[in-house]
Formats: C-alpha cells, sequence, structure tokens
C-alpha cells in the first residue's frame, strides 16, 4: 500500500514536472524541471510540518511560501497533498500583494523613439491596475513593471558585449506608473499604447505571486531573445499556461512583434488605449486654435514674451502655451531653470484667474496610421531585376532582418523615420558592365548593420533636426574605385519640411569615411556634401522618394562625385509590396531596377 | 578588408546593443528584489530615475520622505508626498487648468471623493498652492490640505 502510495506520488511527481504549468513557471532560469520540482516539494513540506510558532518576520521572510508564492499556489492546485497546506504570514509579500492591489493586467508598449537611439525598437512592460472599487479608474496609480538590464559598473563595452551576448543579469523592477509615464510621455515624448488584457483573478493573482518571485531572481539578459519584451510575455504565459505567446515568435523578440502575438491569442486583448506624447499633444492643441489664436501662442513661445493674450479663446491659448512650454523645455524645468520657471509660472499664474472650464479639455485622438499592432512584419525578402546604361544585367537578391524602410508601407510605424538592422543585398551578374575589367559572379552591394534615418517635420514651435546614420559596407559609386565594396561608416544632419507630413524635403549635410584594401591611392576616403531628399507618401502603400546627394572627396580619388536616386514602392498586398528604382552614377551610368519584396 | 569589416561589424553590434529595446534603466536597487522601486544611491532618502543610458540626462527626484519605501512601495503614508514631489510640474499646469489626470489622481490619494471639485477647488487657489515658480513640494502639500480644510473638507475625507 505505501509502495503503492509512493510510487503513485513519484509518478504525479514526474507528470507535473512535464506540464507546461512547472516549465513556464520555470522559464527565467535554466533548471531541470524535475530536479527543481523535487527541491521546492521537498522545501515546502519540511516547512509545512515545521510546526514551530515563528514570530520574528525576518525568519518567516525566509520560509518557502513567502520567497515563492507562485509555486506554493501551483502545488496547492495541482498536487492532493498540497490541498491542506498553509500559507504562513508572510508580512512582505502580502504587503507587496495588498499594495499592488491588482484586478487588472495591462501592456503597454512604447513607442518607437529614434530622438534617443536607447529607445529605436520600442518597449513593452506591464501595468497592474488597481482595484479602485467604487471609483473611476486612476491608471496614474497603477504599477508599472518591466524587465531591464541592471545598472552594474562595468566599461560599456563589456555591458553591452555581455548583454548581446547574455553574460550580463537584468531584473525586474515595479514603480508608479505615473513615472513611466513622466519617463515616456514627458521626458521622451513618446507615445504610449495600453492594451488590457483579459486575465482571470486566479491568473492575476498568480502573475503578482510569479513577479515577486522574478524579483529576488537572478536573470540573463540578452538584447535578442532575453529582453524586456520575451520576459513579459513569458511573466504572463507563467501565470496563465494556456497563453501561447512565445511559441508564436522567432527566436528573437522585438516589442511591437510581442504586441501583435497578444491579438494572435484569442479573446486575450479586450482593448486598447492610445496615451499621447507630450509633444502629440502640444500639437494637437495647437491645432484646435483659431489661426488668430495660433499666431498669438506662436509668437508668445518664439519670443518669450509675456503670456498676454488677446485672441477668440484666451484660457485654450494659455492651455497650449502651458503644454509647448512643459514639452520643450521639460529637463529645464526639472534643472530647476529660473528663467523658464518663471515664464511658467507667468502663463500659469494668468491661466488660473480664467475659469476652468474655458480652455482645452480633449485628448490627442489616434493616430490611425501608426497603431503598432497593424505594421507590417519586420523581416523582409528582396529579389528583382537590374540593368544598367552600361551594360549590367544582375539579379538582386535583399534581406534585411528588420525593421522598416521610408519606403516600406507606412502603416503602423512614424512617418519619419527609418530603422534598419542588418539589411544585406547581394547582385548575382549575369552580365558585366563595359566598362568592368574582372569581378566574380555574385556582388555585395550593401551590408548595413544599422540603418537609421530621423526626418522630423521642422516647425516654428518645434525645431527638431533631420539626420541619418549607416554603418556597415557598401559597394562604391564614385570613379575612385569602381565597384569596390568598403567598410563605412556614414552620418548626416539637417532640417525637414512638410505639406501636411506627405510630401517631405529633407535637406543634409552628409558625411562618410570608408575603407577598403581596393582603394588605390589611400585606404581610407572621406566624403562631405549636400544631400537632398523628397519623400510623397501618396496613399500609406504608395511611397515615391527621390535623393540627391553631392560629395567632395577627400584623400582619394577625384575630387568630387554625385548621385540622384528616385524609387517608388506600392504593396500589392501585404505581404508583398512590388518596386521600381532608377540610380543616375557618375561615368554616364543607369541602373534601372524592379523588385519584389516579401515581409515575414 | 575582412578584419576591418569585422571590427565595423563588431561595432555596429555594440552599438545596436547601447540601442535597443532593452535599453538599461540604472534604477538603484534597494535589495529587496522586485519591489526595490526607484531609489537613488541614498537608499530611501531619494527617489531617483536616470533617464539615459549616457547620464547626461539625470534627475534625482528628492522625496524629502526618508523611510518612505516599505516592501518595494511607497508608504502610504508618504505616498501622496512622493506624488506631489514627482508631478509637481504638471500638478502646478493642472490645477491652473482646473483639470487633468495627475490632478484627479492627486484628489483619490488624498480621499476626495469629486475629482472634478478637487481640480476646481484648488484652481481657484492656485496663487496659494504655487505662490512662486519653485514652490517646494512639502509647501505645495501643506497649501493643498490647508485649501482641502477650507474649501473642500465636504469631498474630501483624510
Amino acid at each position: 500500500m505505501i509502495l503503492t502510495s509512493s510510487v503513485s506520488a513519484a509518478g504525479q511527481v514526474a507528470e507535473l514536472s512535464k506540464s507546461s504549468a512547472w516549465q513556464k513557471l520555470n522559464h527565467f532560469h535554466r533548471v531541470d524541471p524535475v530536479t527543481e520540482l523535487k527541491r521546492n516539494l521537498e522545501l515546502f513540506r519540511n516547512s509545512q510540518a515545521d510546526r514551530a510558532q515563528i514570530n520574528d518576520d525576518s525568519q518567516l521572510e525566509q520560509k518557502p511560501e513567502c520567497q515563492m508564492p507562485a509555486r506554493f499556489i501551483f502545488f496547492k492546485k495541482n498536487l492532493p497533498e498540497a490541498s491542506s497546506w498553509l500559507m504562513p504570514r508572510c508580512p512582505k509579500w502580502q504587503h507587496f500583494s495588498q499594495g499592488l492591489a491588482a484586478k487588472s493586467v495591462t501592456l503597454v508598449f512604447s513607442s518607437y523613439y529614434l530622438g534617443n537611439p536607447t529607445s529605436a525598437f520600442g518597449h513593452t512592460f506591464l501595468r497592474l491596475n488597481r482595484d479602485d472599487v467604487g471609483h473611476e479608474h486612476q491608471s496614474l496609480l497603477d504599477s508599472g513593471v518591466g524587465f531591464a538590464l541592471s545598472a552594474t559598473k562595468q566599461n560599456s563595452i563589456s555591458y553591452l558585449l555581455g548583454g548581446m551576448l547574455g553574460w550580463n543579469l537584468g531584473e525586474f523592477s515595479v514603480v508608479p506608473y505615473y513615472l513611466k509615464v513622466l519617463e515616456y510621455n514627458n521626458f521622451e515624448s513618446r507615445d504610449l499604447w495600453e492594451y488590457d488584457l483579459n486575465l482571470t483573478p486566479e491568473e492575476i493573482e498568480l502573475l503578482v505571486a510569479h513577479l515577486w518571485e522574478l524579483g529576488h531572481a537572478q536573470i540573463h539578459y540578452s538584447y535578442l531573445n532575453h529582453n524586456c519584451s520575451s520576459l513579459v510575455l513569458a511573466a504572463l504565459e507563467a501565470a496563465a499556461p494556456r497563453l501561447n505567446l512565445l511559441g508564436r515568435l522567432p527566436f528573437w523578440v522585438l516589442p511591437a512583434e510581442s504586441v501583435k502575438v497578444l491579438y494572435q491569442e484569442p479573446g486575450l486583448v479586450g482593448g486598447f488605449h492610445y496615451r499621447a506624447s507630450k509633444r502629440s499633444q502640444s500639437e494637437f492643441a495647437l491645432g484646435g486654435l483659431s489661426p488668430g489664436d495660433r499666431k498669438e501662442v506662436t509668437e508668445i513661445l518664439e519670443t518669450n514674451a509675456a503670456p498676454i493674450v488677446h485672441g477668440d479663446d484666451p484660457a485654450r491659448e494659455l492651455d497650449t502655451v502651458i503644454d509647448f512650454i512643459d514639452y520643450r523645455y521639460f529637463k529645464e524645468l526639472l534643472k530647476g531653470d529660473v528663467d523658464v520657471q518663471r515664464r511658467k509660472q507667468a502663463a500659469l499664474v494668468a491661466r488660473s484667474q480664467l475659469p476652468a472650464e474655458a480652455g482645452f479639455d480633449q485628448q490627442a485622438s489616434i493616430p490611425a496610421q501608426e497603431i503598432p499592432q497593424t505594421s507590417h512584419a519586420p523581416s523582409r525578402l528582396q529579389v528583382g531585376q537590374l540593368i544598367s546604361r552600361l551594360g549590367e544585367r544582375s539579379l538582386l537578391i535583399g534581406q534585411r532582418f528588420a525593421l522598416h524602410d521610408q519606403l516600406d508601407p507606412q502603416q503602423g510605424y512614424p512617418e519619419s523615420s527609418e530603422i534598419g538592422f542588418f539589411d544585406f543585398g547581394i547582385r548575382v551578374l549575369k552580365q558585366p558592365s563595359v566598362i568592368e575589367d574582372n569581378q566574380g559572379t555574385i556582388r555585395v552591394d550593401h551590408l548595413y548593420a544599422l540603418n537609421l534615418k530621423s526626418y522630423p517635420d521642422l516647425t516654428r514651435l518645434i525645431p527638431t533636426s533631420s539626420w541619418n546614420f549607416r554603418l556597415g559596407a557598401e559597394r562604391t559609386w564614385d570613379e575612385s574605385c569602381l565597384n569596390c565594396v568598403a567598410g563605412v561608416i556614414g552620418a548626416a544632419s539637417g532640417a525637414s519640411f512638410s505639406v501636411h507630413k506627405k510630401l517631405i524635403a529633407t535637406i543634409l549635410l552628409t558625411g562618410d569615411l570608408s575603407t577598403s584594401t581596393e582603394f588605390s591611392s589611400s585606404p581610407v576616403k572621406s566624403r562631405l556634401g549636400p544631400e537632398f531628399n523628397l519623400r510623397a507618401i501618396i496613399t500609406p502603400r504608395l511611397v515615391f522618394n527621390i535623393n540627391s546627394t553631392y560629395l567632395h572627396l577627400f584623400f582619394a580619388g577625384p575630387p568630387d562625385t554625385y548621385r540622384v536616386t528616385e524609387e517608388i514602392r506600392w504593396t500589392l498586398a501585404e505581404p508583398l509590396a512590388a518596386g521600381l528604382k532608377f540610380q543616375q552614377l557618375p561615368r554616364g551610368d543607369v541602373e534601372s531596377s524592379a523588385s519584389l519584396y516579401y515581409y515575414y | 578588408m575582412t578584419k576591418r569589416f569585422a571590427y565595423l561589424t563588431f561595432t555596429a553590434i555594440t552599438l545596436l546593443a547601447h540601442c535597443c529595446w532593452g535599453a538599461s534603466r540604472p534604477y538603484g536597487s534597494g535589495g529587496c528584489g522586485l519591489g526595490s522601486l526607484v531609489m537613488g544611491k541614498d537608499g530611501n532618502q531619494v527617489l531617483a530615475m536616470t533617464l539615459n543610458a549616457t547620464g547626461t540626462q539625470t534627475f534625482a527626484i528628492s522625496s524629502g520622505t526618508s523611510n518612505c519605501i516599505d516592501g518595494g512601495l511607497i508608504k502610504k503614508k508618504k505616498q501622496v508626498r512622493a506624488f506631489i514631489e514627482i508631478n509637481n510640474q504638471k500638478l502646478a499646469s493642472e490645477i491652473s487648468k482646473g483639470r487633468g489626470e495627475t490632478v484627479s489622481s492627486l484628489s483619490r490619494l488624498l480621499d476626495c471623493q469629486d475629482d472634478q471639485a478637487f481640480a476646481l477647488g484648488l484652481h481657484r487657489h492656485y496663487s496659494t498652492i504655487f505662490p512662486t515658480e519653485n514652490t517646494p513640494a512639502a509647501e505645495v502639500e501643506h497649501a493643498i490640505r490647508s485649501v482641502i480644510k477650507i474649501d473642500l473638507a465636504q469631498i474630501c475625507l483624510g
């Protein structure tokens, strides 16, 4: 009988250790699930058998039930012998759980932010929503829970390399949601997208308990596959093993893709909300003024004049002045810049003397074209055919790991940004041009490890500069080294102007450094000159771009060179797009190509 | 060429590593695991956030509330002070306008039953609450509590 019972118990343990619920609870560390389960079970059994009265809180905190409440819940639910187990008093855990008072859960996506490269791909974290019985919910008082690399004192290279290779540790942290909003909406001026999740009360209870366990854990961080987004999804799966989120994603996890998989679980997303950045809200408020009021507000802000308004709607004018000061001078205000503080105070005092009801009481509406879950897939395959005036005929093959360029379908991404990560293209030569003297049949066209562009509209009140940056290797197109492949680092800075954000002209001063053993006169070549770009968003699925660059060469080859590129891309039906490209190069050459693009 | 390219690629990877989604948020750890909130080197004395990995855009918000963290969360008694301290700029803007999400949240923290009436009440006393351009949070809190006693006692229980 005893033998039968122990065999049965052993079978239960083996069965439980194989369950997805147990395996998902252990997502954050590499352990043998059977060994881990046996170890945890023994800890709990011993603790439950220990009837000694403990009054000391610090000793209580050492009890396994207090350190691993999620596992305790798991055993209580799944193991018959655990059904009678009692939860001891755990002051810290209970304070934490009761303090959070989580009633529901929201996943928050903080949008792409090229103004600060640390945020280029976006970010996700959870919001645990408080139980506000009898009140309208105030989400600022909820708690934000996120996973990020731990701060360390190591040098930046080892810190970053460690993050790439998974050597460094990350940690979960809880902060009041108002701090998250302040950080993203105000300080970085990033829009927040909030996705309400349909989880059961039991799942929410398990999530909070699991997060408590994670708070005590050492978790390795890897930028590609063990990052903020993957850990958040894993925590959700641990709380609700019915969910299959990570299984729907490739090896790497991008924040926006982690939002999309939420929608692949039927009924998981109850709805989403948009929380406009301070910039978006300020622009929206300005757009809501009459032309005369807008002019007066612009003059006040441009000249730092006293906020004396005479327009049609003084309260709305002052509201807009205040919004812009908060947006543009957020850092100065925090640092205590007296001039800015005084200007703001003058506007606030003037506004407080007008009726509250008279002001601007609208929130910026959802920018339908930037809804993250509607974006195209990040990876892209390109196949095309190229012919040139000088006789080249080539097959073009390209592959981009991520994420978006300015001719891709515009839906789901900020219109002004381009984020390229490991984008390469080759030419398979069917016939070389008449001026070439060698070359194999396969030639590298480009390989960019990183290719970023940010061309936001420069307005009178928001003087944001435009810039681009690329790093990698590319085929040279000047006569200093015809068709050589050179390592390159390039950057540009300038300004963009638009008509209704659909016709965007950008003027830049651009330069690059390139190096190749094939360069004849000098191993390093530098170039500098003006660049002009004009992009027409005819529809979100049909975009035309023309780029003209003139560069003066230093240290090598001919004194100058130029390139004019016209390109149009049409999204036929996602995931397919077609494009035409014409490129005028020195030597009187013109390359024409037609390509198909497949997003996946 | 191959070595140069490898070097460039390596540099790109490390640059990207610096720039992607899991950007470090060097919140100090208070040694209490998940609940360490955002504390600076002074432990519970300071609520601090470093908002840029470059370290050039750091702001620390002195909460002036020692021992305000308990079990990873702000102590209930310290919540109002911490909220005002961190949201001081937003509160000033919203109180001058007489509405807003931040002032409504403060209403909730102060156990007030009518967010709109609370915001309007503070709006009427803007110059009392923020008499100067850099009124400290402690004085803001004191002034708000005074306004509640004088003008909003009927809707605020705290």
